[in-house]
């Protein structure tokens, strides 16, 4: 009865499915060859789904009530109420014990994100009590400076957790809303959760410790000491609000297809108002002392600098300042709570539908591949072009460049030093870009392990696929620098440094990527968004790297010094030539040892990318 | 894989990819009209010994000393509930995932000696082509590149490439969307796409892992017989699956396999014993349980 008496509960989930009691005849041969014929589609008169199904189903008789399978009888109605709203507290309460979670699983996978995160967070107690050692001397300076370098302070705290996580694309992912959509979460349980969540976590309650001791610098005055805890809070809420709000926003301006764009003109209006202020800066340490006051002055009448300013007023006796600076705060934070609900409960409901895609244009035929010699090294540098075109992932990194020319541009205009760094910097950054090649294939790298690329292929591919992209720019970025110093001299010794930076640094990142992967979002998702996993660590990682490939290039910019002190053009020539064939010696050596690297060890990095989210 | 009677010139239903064209660049990606599996009855496709895999700390194995044998020309099914350790098998078997222990052996070639896959990797490899399960695809790629790219990767010569890919893609019924990035496909119509990308140096064994998951009845039917031709051309055909009828439709060998162990292999005759493989599956992994009784609040108010 082998048939029969499995079938029953086939479908143990669909209240509408009825046993049959009709045995099927034991045919093996008809069995086995018809497996399609399900005998419960058989239309025998249906019994109870009971307590022990596969034995009742044959034994107990078909009565009056059978057909309806006794799991499927209501229960009474105090049970039924299983699923009921929760309160937004008790949702956010929810959530931020959801991250917390998240995070202690997050920190028990694995030994080097452990690691990772107690450096982080030795670190960040080094910056601790740093802060809190100046914040105890500033509490014997005059009231004035304490005013002051509070609202400075506390700006630069605001500005930081607002724009940060955005501008690094290191955005808190755990309570995104992508993730959150099919659960009946409010909007209001989730903002709340989100911003309970960001206390969880070294910067959340870093910060939190920082506010609550900012009550030392006030010591003076006792209201001031008392006005301080709270103002400390809504500081923070206003911090925690705004990133948020900043993050939801973003994530729904990157969802589109045209991102990419908005976003680089965005940066470069940002970089040419930084222009003006940076020059400023430059006028003189002297002077910026000086006006330091004065600027803090009028931060404290805008949102980002008011409530900094309320224990100042408090222990002047300006009632009246205090209050209008407290009414600002509120009034902001309320501002950015409704932004960010909007921007939330769009998310919430896109979540679902994935993210918003355009149609692409079609195309017959195998456009570039079809025009490069037929080796597996130019079909790995195609597809990387293609990339380098097609995935916001890849020209989010381009964006900085217009930005970086923009600065320079600008700041040149009072000392002539920046200009003269701008080509070298874009060679680097450019260089150091493909080091989250790899991480951001994700498991479409299997495709490369199955087809067996040698590792020297995969390496060369991708690092050509870079120089199609970065030689241009850099190129750019070295008329930029020419208009502006206008030293003719120095061009082949400016070639010279970014060409080691560019090759050199290429050839080191192909056999560190080789080894060693960061986490990055996934293919389809939006540049914005981070990747789970990512921990101080990997940034002192990147850094590091980024440090020797500064260090490479260190021959070629002593001679670039040399012809600039002495005037002599052999220096200049010499610097162009050192740099080649450092460049092209460290591009060659590289990408052997990384592509032998990854012969070696192409499944277990397979394995390590595939793991990113 | 290829239909030996096709020429040029002739008008092909199912458009083999190789069929019209000549392997200039591998000499050793078989040709698996070559060898009549009749001919040979001993031979393997593939050859797994005590295959293991324990995932980090895990404390039970994913893979439990796994050991299959795949007859050339068959066409096999590998069945098991999820997280049987199917796809854990099938990764280690091509390559992607290192095992703990044990060895892999891919038959074929021309003098069809058996290769190590983590041994002599490359040749293995030119002898496989494979369909990973949940993998991303390059998906900025059009259908027509992600296809041509993967026969690149593998050193082929372009005009073979652009040839095959036409036909591959015509295969596979995807001409419409070729043009357009694999990212705008449907989750079907990815998985075609994919499984042409595996077919493009012409493998003498392919292995699919859920390689009919979301495709629409329509084109799993298509894929099916495309498969089927390629087995009887002397192809090998290893796919993984949860539904049994399909691969007791489908596979004439099948290998049930559970909590990283194998509990029977051989011919789906004999491994099904005169029941359907269904209910022969659940006799052998047992474990059902009584989930209607445990669930019976699930239902709408
Ligand atoms: N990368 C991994 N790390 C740890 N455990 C894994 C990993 N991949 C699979 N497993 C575990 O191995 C077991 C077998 O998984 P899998 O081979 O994917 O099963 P199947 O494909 O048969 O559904 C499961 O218990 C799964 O949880
Ligand atoms: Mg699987």
């Amino acid at each position: 009865m082998a048939s029969s008496r499995v079938n029953p509960d086939q479908y143990p989930l669909d209240p509408s499915r009825t046993t049959s009691g009709r045995a099927q005849p034991r045919d093996g041969t008809t069995s086995c060859a018809e497996p399609g014929a399900a005998p419960w589609d058989g239309t025998g008169s249906p019994t109870a789904h009971g307590t022990d199904a596969r034995d009742a189903a044959t034994t107990v008789p078909a009565e009056a009530d059978a057909a309806v399978p006794r799991s499927v009888h209501p229960a009474g109605g105090g049970a039924a109420a299983t699923v009921r709203h929760l309160g937004v507290l008790e949702e956010a309460r929810r959530l931020a014990s959801l991250k917390w979670r998240v995070l202690r699983n997050t920190l028990s996978r694995s030994t080097w994100v452990l690691v990772g995160t107690i450096l982080g967070g030795l670190y960040a107690l080094g910056v601790l009590a740093m802060l809190m050692i100046s914040l105890y001397f500033l509490g014997a300076e005059e009231l004035r400076w304490v005013v002051t370098a509070s609202v400075l302070l506390g700006t630069a705290l605001l500005l930081g957790w607002w724009i940060l996580p955005v501008a690094t694309s290191k955005a808190d992912a755990t309570l995104d809303p992508a993730r959150l959509g099919l659960f009946p979460l409010s909007t209001s349980g989730l903002l709340v959760g989100q911003v309970l969540g960001a206390l969880i976590g070294i910067p959340g309650a870093l910060t939190l410790v920082a506010g609550l001791g900012w009550a030392v610098a006030w010591r003076s005055s006792l209201p001031a000491v008392l006005v301080s805890i709270p103002c400390a809070l809504l500081g923070l809420l206003l911090a925690f609000v705004g990133s948020r709000c900043v993050s939801a926003v973003s994530l729904r301006l990157a969802g589109g297809r045209r991102t990419t764009e908005t976003v680089s003109i965005v940066a470069l209006a940002l970089a040419v108002l930084t222009g003006p202020i940076i020059t400023a800066l430059g006028a003189g340490l002297e002077r910026v002392w000086g006006l330091l006051p004065t600027w803090a002055a009028v931060l404290a009448w805008t949102p980002l600098g008011a409530v900094w300013a309320v224990p100042g007023d408090v222990a002047l006796g300006h009632w009246g300042a205090a209050l209008a600076r407290l009414l600002i705060t509120a009034v902001s934070i309320v501002a950015l709570t409704v932004l960010a609900r909007v921007a939330l409960r769009r998310a919430l409901g896109d979540a679902a539908a994935g993210a918003a895609r355009g149609s692409t244009k079609a195309m017959e035929g195998i456009g570039l591949f079809g025009r490069v010699p037929a080796t597996p090294t130019w079909a790995v540098a195609v597809r990387c072009l293609l990339y380098w075109m097609r995935d916001p992932r890849y020209s989010a990194s381009l964006v900085m460049v217009p930005a970086m020319c923009a600065v320079a541009w600008f700041l040149t205009s009072q000392s002539g030093f920046v200009v003269w760094l701008l080509p070298a910097g874009i060679a680097l950054l450019m260089a150091f870009a493909i080091s989250a090649d790899i991480s951001y294939d994700n498991s479409a790298f299997s495709l490369h392990v199955l087809a067996g690329v040698p590792g020297l292929a995969d390496r060369l591919g991708r690092v050509m696929a870079l120089f199609v992209v970065s030689v241009p720019l850099v190129a750019v970025a070295l008329v930029v620098w020419l208009v502006r110093a206008g030293d003719w001299g120095a061009v082949p010794a400016m070639l010279g440094l970014c060409a080691t930076l560019l090759l050199g640094g290429a050839g080191v990142v192909s056999v560190v990527s080789a080894r060693y992967t960061y986490p990055t979002p996934p293919p389809g998702s939006t540049p914005m968004k981070s990747a789970q996993g990512f921990t101080l660590l990997n940034l002192v990682m990147q850094f590091v790297l980024m440090g020797v490939i500064v260090l490479l290039g260190l021959p070629a910019l002593a001679l670039l010094v040399v012809y600039l002190i002495s005037g002599d053009h052999t220096w200049s020539w010499l610097a162009l030539a050192v740099g080649l064939v450092e460049g092209l010696a460290l591009l060659w050596i590289g990408a052997r040892a990384g592509g032998r690297w990854l012969d070696a060890r192409a499944p277990e990095l397979l394995q390590e990318v595939s793991a990113y989210r | 894989m290829s239909i030996p009677t096709d020429g040029p010139t002739t008008p092909r239903r199912e458009p083999g990819p190789g069929a019209a064209t000549t392997e200039r660049t591998h000499q050793d990606v078989p040709r698996p009209q070559d060898h009549d599996p009749a001919a040979r009855p001993g031979a393997a496709a593939l050859v797994v010994r005590a295959l293991t895999k324990v995932y980090g700390h895990a404390e039970r194995p994913a893979a439990d000393h796994v050991d299959l044998t795949v007859p050339r020309g068959s066409f096999y099914g590998l069945v098991g509930r999820n997280g049987a350790g199917k796809t854990t098998t099938l990764s280690m078997a091509t390559g992607l995932l290192r095992p703990s222990s044990g060895t892999v052996l891919v038959g074929g070639g021309s003098r069809d000696e058996l290769v190590d896959v983590w041994g002599d990797s490359v040749r293995a490899k030119q002898r496989m082509g494979v369909l990973p399960d949940g993998a991303h695809l390059f998906d900025r790629l059009t259908g027509r590149q992600l296809v041509a790219y993967s026969g690149l990767l593998r050193g082929m010569d372009r005009e073979v490439v652009k040839q095959r890919t036409e036909d591959l893609v015509k295969a596979m019924d995807l001409q419409d969307a070729a043009g357009r990035q694999v990212q705008d496909y449907s989750a079907g119509m990815t998985k075609k796409i994919a499984l042409a990308a595996a077919m493009i140096h012409a493998p003498s064994l392919l292995v699919l892992d859920e390689p009919f998951e979301s495709v629409d009845p329509v084109s799993a039917a298509n894929i099916r017989s495309l498969l089927y031709q390629y087995t009887e051309a002397g192809g090998t055909v290893v796919v993984s699956s949860h539904v049994m009828d399909l691969v007791q439709r489908m596979c004439d060998h099948v290998a049930v396999m559970d909590q990283g162990r194998v509990l029977a292999q051989g011919t789906t005759a004999q491994v099904c014993d005169g029941l359907s493989l269904e209910d022969r599956f659940v006799s052998l992994v047992g474990g059902r349980t009584d989930a209607g009784e445990e669930l019976q609040w699930l239902r709408p108010e």
